[in-house]
């Protein structure tokens, strides 16, 4: 009579077991965490203030250069005689992140501005700049510089030069890393 | 009459399992259990939004999961390193058996340390819901959009999201 008793027994384990596996198997989730990132960049911008211009001047039975450093400071060789009037470096206003640092690079082919009322020229070779072009030279403290550009005008005899104006212009490069 | 008091235990017992005694019948055909591989899913590639040149006014960032990128509003998309990226998971599980893909639902935050930005929108490909497994291995691709601030700080973010899947 004990028997029977035993073996309802083990069906009311078994039906119970069953019951719960199947509520184990609905809720089973398995997650992964997925890592996101972004890399945020500033505004990086740069404008001319004010044009390279070199002054008024004649140039002499032999023509010859002016040098004209980023500091605006002008010298001549040859014949040049410099004239009245103002000259300046050419300057640059370059904003972005503040202490983020930037390369410069100038021109590395010599420009040519041309003369208004013919097909006259002159030659701008020998670029510089303070800070000084190169990777890294320049450095956006309080998040703006300055950067201040010179060259060396070529220039030859009156008759190769005729008196006029001479307009050109030249690329000048800030890149952010 | 102890005897007796133990049988009339017995047929109570009996009574209560009377329809048990004919399911113990078909417990046997039901013994053979199903078995299917466990359900797993391990991230292979991050969610990454790439470079991003900020603006001045709030924008979006948008990587599908096919990790196309796009952006709206006062940000600029860059082609600086590192590249942007859809998430990458593999799913392992049983050929056949349907599954729920779970994405997050609400907003995820990243930070810098200082500033945060939010993810959100969550995508996938395959999408989230009910996907049925076709192989042993699936390839879940997840992309997101991210909600970038005017003048947001420059600097690298990061965060955590949760993927989920379970057996239907």
């Amino acid at each position: 009579m004990f028997r029977p008793v035993k073996i309802l027994f083990s069906l009311g384990i078994f039906i119970f077991l069953n019951l719960n596996y199947t509520n184990a198997q609905v809720t089973q989730s398995i997650s992964a965490t997925g890592h996101v990132f972004a890399e945020i960049i500033p505004v990086f911008s740069a404008g001319e203030n004010s044009q390279l211009n070199f002054g008024r001047f004649s140039p002499g039975p032999q023509g010859g250069k002016i040098i004209l450093t980023p500091q605006s400071t002008l010298s001549v060789q040859g014949s040049i005689i410099l004239g009245t009037g103002s000259h300046n470096a050419g300057s640059f206003y370059v904003t972005g992140d503040n202490n983020a640092s930037y390369s410069i690079s100038l021109p590395s082919e010599p420009v040519f501005i041309k003369h208004n009322a013919s097909e006259r020229s002159m030659v701008l070779e020998d670029w510089n700049s303070w800070p000084p072009p190169g990777n890294g030279t320049g450095l956006l403290q309080n998040g703006f510089q300055v950067v201040n550009v010179g060259a060396t005008l070529k220039i030859g005899t009156i008759a190769d030069n005729p008196v006029g104006v001479y307009t050109g212009f030249y690329t000048i490069t800030f890149g952010f890393n | 009459m102890k005897k007796i008091v133990k049988f009339l235990a017995i047929a109570t017992v009996m009574l209560g399992f009377s329809s048990g005694i004919f399911a113990q019948t078909t417990a046997s055909a039901s013994a053979s259990a199903v078995i299917i591989a466990p359900l797993s899913i391990t991230q292979s590639a991050n969610l990454h939004f790439g470079v991003i040149w900020r603006g001045t006014t709030a924008g979006v960032v948008t990587v599908t999961p096919a990790n196309a990128r796009s952006s709206t509003g006062g940000v600029t998309l860059s082609g600086l390193s590192p590249a942007n990226t859809a998430a990458e998971f593999t799913i392992t599980g049983e050929p056949t058996k349907a599954i729920t893909i779970t994405l997050p639902t609400t907003d995820v935050t990243i930070t810098d340390g200082t500033n945060n930005m939010i993810v959100n929108n969550f995508q996938s490909t395959p999408a989230a819901g009910t996907y049925t497994l076709t192989g042993a291995s699936t390839t879940l691709n997840v992309g997101a959009d991210l909600n970038v601030g005017a003048n947001q700080p420059s600097g690298t973010y990061t965060g955590t999201f949760n993927v989920s899947v379970n057996y239907n």
